[in-house]
């Protein structure tokens, strides 16, 4: 796959303002200092705000009339187009976005191009009224249906869009749905979504204007998602500039339409075919997972190794299905044991909090509800992408959500995690997969890895004990869950540095037994071991 | 307030175990995170336990802690403010 990348005197900062005449100068300067051009669009305002601008050295472009936020980008984009750029960064007037994220979605066209960058405004969710939450889940929940990709933020209005691509889409919104149908059509299209963490600035609640109008523009919302859902059902090909990610698509839509005319054994019955060629025609998939499938049969050749991969991702298929029927189905159940329930139920009862460490195994989603029953606050320190969705489904089935603790905040929001365990709560977090931050190499499957370590050193300054939850699929409805390992850090007296590395070596061998047991229900889908 | 700010260098140098810095050597405006000073994550876990443990105070979230972990001084801020 080529990657092209973009310069950056490409790109144009595209501010549209409507009636935000005392932040606007704000932003169009620090806008300024990214270093960017910057052009700002008048919607019609009323409050002579572009007169606070009138010495600064930006571009402006005054609409006659107020058209909407939407209207005004495409005003934005035609003039970039018509001056040479290739991208534009939109930043809202009011002053919620920091402009410092500009160059954060600048660096992501560098990895591909083209590209919709989001910028996440990675809120803390106590922070952020409820209504905006659920607004944010449910966007995020219907364009995923609509597309397949899973976002942290589609409402955020901080993001980089490819000038050329965005003007070619026929976009028929112009207010705050401008910003959905963009994104929808624009993954259609074949362009990849990327999503940045960015820092906000929320004013509190009566300093801030926001034009957004509760009703009017909900509505507006939702018969643009009604329309866009029938859009993506209708077995017509969408409009594609670039050739990619097809398979993918169609795949969520297809076993969608699947589970909803069959339920899951129909799903289940055209996983087979549909798996067989898309393992069969990708490289990538085959040179993830093999290496870990080499290290787990060594004496498998060619033939069987290829074999295990299709089994593997099959059965990864199938645990996607299962999750997918659940979120339709509120009166699905799935029959499962864990076995270790009381033991967990004691250690939550000593009331030093517990770090809960689970691997891409299994069906790790799902099984989390079984957290839900423990009388025990559960927070997820998780890559929020991901994991939104998933929650998502729970939501749907109303069931109380786990709260989630962005890893990619500030410190990682470690500091978050820290305090829930002092309150006794339950942080739990994927082990099998390095992110940043501090890792210790230890021996997995009889090779070097580097496994984090960030779990044990949380666990271990909280005084919380450590433990590993997996579960593993049984049977076409049905799991088991287990605690694989249980310990305590820190209480050894050893050597920081070696009871971390004690710890991940804990936790190595426990991933050992699991995959000795169930070798084809761990989805790293990552060459692990590649330095 | 000087006594306290003396107090957290005295208690970064020790209990977050920083080799080759004194407490002398830390400036009150100095950043603490990445920059500065260059702690990372593991060690906002520390502190935010440290905090705790001398001060009796619990650092709710990130807003927080990024706000009182910014500096000596704002540390020193922080928790005069919420004593």
């Amino acid at each position: 796959m080529e990657v092209t990348a973009l310069s950056y005197s490409k790109i144009l900062v595209v501010i549209p303002v409507y009636n935000h005449g005392d932040s606007l100068r704000g932003v169009a300067e620090k806008a300024l200092q990214t270093g960017f051009e910057v052009l700002v669009v008048d919607d019609g305002s009323t409050d002579n705000g572009m007169l606070t601008i009138s010495d600064i050295e930006c571009l402006t472009h005054s609409l006659p009339v107020n058209r909407g936020k939407g209207a005004a980008i495409l005003a934005g984009a035609k003039i970039a187009s018509a001056k040479g750029y290739d991208a534009i960064i939109t930043v809202d007037a009011d002053g919620q976005h920091d402009p410092a994220g500009i160059p954060l979605l600048a660096e992501e066209t560098q990895n591909q191009w083209p590209v919709i960058v989001l910028g996440d405004r990675c809120m803390d969710e106590e922070n952020v009224p409820r209504s905006s939450l659920f607004g944010r889940s449910f966007s995020n929940f219907w364009v995923r249906l609509e597309t397949g990709w899973s976002l942290p933020d589609t409402q955020s209005g901080m993001r980089l869009y490819p000038v050329r691509e965005l003007l070619l889409l026929s976009i028929h919104t112009s207010h705050y749905d401008f910003e959905i149908e963009s994104l929808v059509r624009g993954a259609w299209a074949g362009i990849p979504i990327r999503s940045v963490s960015i820092p906000v600035h929320y004013p509190p609640s009566d300093e801030r204007i926001s034009h957004f109008d509760k009703f009017r523009d909900n509505v507006r919302l939702t018969l643009l998602h009604t329309q866009l859902v029938a859009r993506s059902l209708f077995p017509w090909p969408h409009k594609k500039f670039v050739l990619k990610k097809k398979l993918e698509w169609l795949g969520h839509l297809f076993f969608y339409a699947m589970l909803r005319i069959g339920g899951q054994s129909l799903a289940y019955l055209f996983l087979y075919p549909v798996i067989f060629v898309y393992v069969l025609g990708s490289r990538k998939i085959h040179r993830n997972a093999s290496p870990y499938f080499r290290k787990r049969f060594p004496d498998h050749g060619w033939l069987r190794l290829h074999l295990d991969v299709f089994k593997n991702v099959l059965s990864f298929g199938k645990v996607l299905v299962d999750r997918g029927w659940m979120g339709f189905n509120p009166a699905m159940e799935l029959s499962g044991t864990f076995e270790d329930s009381e033991k967990l139920r004691k250690i939550i009862q000593a009331k030093k909090g517990v770090v809960v460490l689970l691997a891409h195994a299994g069906n790790w989603q799902t099984s989390l509800v079984r957290l839900q029953a423990l009388d025990v606050d559960v927070h997820a320190l998780m890559e929020f992408d991901v994991e939104r969705v998933s929650k998502h489904f729970f939501e749907l089935r109303g069931e109380t959500p786990f709260h989630i603790i962005d890893v990619h905040c500030f410190m990682g929001g470690m500091i978050e995690a820290t305090t829930a365990l002092q309150k006794g709560g339950l942080v739990m977090m994927m082990a099998d997969r390095m992110h940043k931050g501090r890792a210790e190499e230890v021996d997995f499957l009889g090779h070097k890895v580097r496994f984090p370590v960030a779990a044990y050193h949380l666990a271990a300054t909280a005084g919380s004990p450590v433990v590993i939850l997996l579960s593993a699929k049984t049977g076409q409805q049905s799991y088991t869950m287990a605690l694989w390992d249980i310990f305590y850090p820190g209480q050894s007296g050893k050597d920081k540095k070696e009871e971390l590395n004690n710890c991940a070596r804990r936790f190595s061998a426990a991933l050992e037994r699991y995959v000795e047991q169930y070798p084809y229900q761990w989805y790293n889908f990552f060459d692990i071991w590649k330095q | 307030m000087d006594t306290l700010k003396k107090e957290l260098k005295e208690m970064l140098v020790r209990d977050l175990k920083l080799q080759d810095v004194s407490p002398e050597d830390i400036g009150d405006d100095d950043p603490l995170f990445e920059e500065g000073l260059g702690l990372d994550s593991l060690d906002a876990v520390e502190l935010v336990v440290l905090i705790n443990k001398h001060y009796d105070i619990q650092i709710k979230d990130m807003e927080e802690g990024q706000v009182a972990f910014a500096s000596v001084n704002a540390l020193a801020d922080f928790i005069i403010k919420r004593r």
